[in-house]
């Protein structure tokens, strides 16, 4: 593949910094794959939701949390990489797959050393990416045992190197895991389209757990949340820079700069709750209105199919 | 749950599938191919710039593109563009061991016998291992009639010899002693240069050095920096792994070089800052973490990582 990259370059004779700049905004799914059916598949659907929402913050915080690539640390964080990434609504991936920590499409060594700098082992033995909802029936049956929260606390702390999450954040995951199950799936039972609106719903998770974090005063858990917000928000401006749109970059950046300065008046000023939840609602409508506006040039972004389609398969 | 259903995936697909049977090879094979030359990425590393492994983002480096240019140059046996090459490679970095010795070597292609003495001795200045740089420096004073010096060679190669034991190296070092008494011809590139090959030694390196063996790293990162010239992925593990054992000095040459050749490399500023944090210096470990947050628009691991060592040690 470099190879094949570097006789372009040779060929045309000189190297573009721009174009890698440009590539540099890319999708980071795309890094997950190795063909490119996957790849276009995994920018425009995704497996049908198992879980029935709940209408609890913590549930929102949960479900966040499982698509943030803050939750994990060392190199797969460094990677960008989430729960979701090879799990997907919850449910699997059969096709995800990275070079040295896979052997074939839907199979992962989450116990590689290159991933862990503490929980490793000296063995290259990569499983299958279960479906948690539990189609294959290898889920942990109990989500409520004290052996499924040693599992989680192993997944996020040793295998990937992530931070001890906040004890909100850790029942948030649970209960967002607890109601992923095979008996709560929506039919028909085939992949969804993977839309803005779809993702969008992170957003609105991070906006409901923030404002439940900060009414119980829990900087650590607004620090998590506002941090995997901004994550979600580096989402849309990849998936926007097939097409950019200057305004609304500028736009999404000042979001996450707007989120940032949350976090820093929430831990250093001493504003009441009432005041930092002003600030909040003020955010939430400036988040709804570049919503619609990045709505309005979803078909020109990776969300397309058919622009995703073009981009993957440039000699057509 | 708001699932909106659009058909434009399965249009894709089923256009693909409606196709004549010929042509369906044909297009999807073709498109398959395609990116996998482009899009395609193993994805493992981001130990520095992001998500890529070091063979993925080599491109965006004009030093590591110059030096796959200067490799690709010498397998075709073009000396001169090799040469070109490897000297662009060392202006920018010019501690790079194997670029001075590839550039030994395009000079000795070229019978410059004299002028090929120097890199040869860079090259051995900065990794006194390189055997292939003994081998041909040893030549290099046969030829120049200069057989004091070319005994030194010989020497040193027969220390290196017996110092590693049962290594690997062994079959290498006996090449090149061979090729200084003029015996043996060695062969012009004996390292294994594939980018897959590259990125494999990349990602050993960096689960050595999440097991805590420096010095194993070490020798990956090195073989791995002779695939790929100086790319700042592998020269931030290079610094990273020399801090871990205490090698200060070396460790900020390495990060330092890394930023040299990407200003905004991620791994590199973030370690950089532990650096300065690990010397007492929380002002420049400060300045380091401002710089990741204004290079990482949307929040990153490395700036939260310095964040976190920052607040462990104020
Ligand atoms: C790199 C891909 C990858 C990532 C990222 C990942 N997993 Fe998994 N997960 C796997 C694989 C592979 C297994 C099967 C491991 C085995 O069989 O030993 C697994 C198993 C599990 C299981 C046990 C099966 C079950 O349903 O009880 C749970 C729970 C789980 N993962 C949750 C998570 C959570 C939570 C995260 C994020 C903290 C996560 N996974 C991140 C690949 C991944």
């Amino acid at each position: 593949m470099l190879l094949a990259r570097l006789t372009v370059v040779f060929v045309v004779g000189s190297f573009s910094p721009a174009l890698w700049a440009e590539d540099l905004r890319r999708p980071q799914e795309l890094a997950w794959f190795n063909n490119a059916n996957a790849q276009l598949e995994a920018l425009t659907q995704r497996p049908a939701d198992c879980v029935v929402p709940l209408h609890n913050p913590k549930f929102n915080l949960g479900r966040l949390a499982f698509n943030s690539p803050r939750l994990l640390g060392g190199q797969a964080g460094r990677m960008g990489l989430s729960c979701a990434s090879c799990h997907p609504s919850g449910r699997d991936n059969s096709d995800f797959f990275i070079e040295q920590i896979s052997d074939k499409p839907g199979r992962a060594d989450i116990s590689h050393h290159f991933l862990s700098s503490h929980g490793g082992d000296a063995f290259f033995n990569p499983k299958p990416i279960p479906d948690l909802a539990d189609v294959d029936n290898l889920r942990f049956k109990n989500r409520g045992d004290i052996e499924f929260d040693q599992l989680l606390t192993r997944l996020i702390e040793i295998e990937f190197d992530g931070q001890a999450p906040t004890a909100a954040v850790f029942y948030g995951l649970k209960l967002y895991l607890t109601q992923n199950s095979i008996e709560n799936c929506q039919l028909p039972f085939q992949p969804v389209s993977r839309t803005l609106e779809s993702d969008w719903l992170l957003i609105d998770d991070g906006l409901a757990a923030l404002d439940d974090a900060i009414k119980a005063g829990d900087s650590a858990t607004i620090l998590f949340v506002s941090a995997s917000m901004r994550a979600v928000l580096e989402r849309f401006y990849r998936f926007y820079s097939i097409n950019p749109v200057k305004s609304l970059d500028d736009r999404l950046l000042d979001m996450s700069r707007a989120l940032e300065s949350l976090l820093s008046n929430t831990i250093k000023s001493d504003k009441t709750a009432e005041q930092i939840l002003v600030t909040l609602a003020e955010l939430s409508t400036s988040l709804g209105k570049l919503k619609n506006d990045l709505r309005q040039r979803e078909a020109q972004s990776f969300y397309n199919p058919k622009t995703a389609y073009d981009y993957l398969n440039p000699s057509n | 749950m708001n699932i909106k259903k659009t058909t434009n995936t399965e249009t894709v697909f089923f256009s693909c599938l409606k196709m004549p049977l010929t042509s369906i090879a044909f297009i999807c094979v073709v498109s398959l191919f395609s990116i996998a030359s482009n899009s395609y990425a193993s994805g493992g590393g981001g130990g520095g710039g992001g998500f890529s492994s070091p063979s993925q983002s080599a491109p965006r480096f004009d030093p590591v593109v110059k030096y796959q240019e200067g490799i690709a140059a010498l397998q075709r046996g073009d000396n001169r563009t090799a040469e070109k090459a490897f000297r662009k490679v060392i202006s920018v970095n010019k501690k790079h061991a194997n670029s001075q010795y590839y550039l030994g070597l395009s000079l000795f292609g070229q019978e410059k016998f004299k002028k090929a003495k120097r890199p040869f001795e860079k090259a051995l200045k900065y990794d006194n291992k390189l055997v292939s740089a003994h081998g041909y420096l040893g030549v290099v004073f046969q030829k120049t009639k200069k057989f004091e010096k070319a005994d030194a060679q010989r020497q040193q190669l027969i220390e290196l010899r017996e110092s590693c034991g049962d290594c690997n190296n062994k079959v290498k070092i006996d090449n090149a002693l061979l090729q200084i008494d003029g015996a043996k011809q060695q062969s012009l590139l004996p390292l294994d240069v594939s980018p897959e090959r590259g990125d494999q030694l990349y990602v050993e390196a960096v689960s050595h050095i999440n097991q805590g063996h420096y010095l194993a790293a070490l020798v990956s990162l090195e073989e791995s920096a002779s695939v790929f010239g100086p790319h700042p992925d592998v020269l931030t593990y290079q610094g990273f792994a020399n801090r871990k054992l205490g090698n200060k000095a070396k460790a900020l040459e390495f990060y330092q070089a890394a930023l040299n050749i990407d200003a905004d490399h991620r791994g590199a500023n973030e370690y950089l800052g532990e650096y300065y944090v690990e010397i007492g210096r929380l002002d420049l470990a400060q300045y380091q973490l401002k710089k990741l947050e204004k290079i990482c628009s949307f929040g990153c691991e490395q700036a939260d990582e310095l964040r976190r060592w920052i607040a462990a040690a104020s």
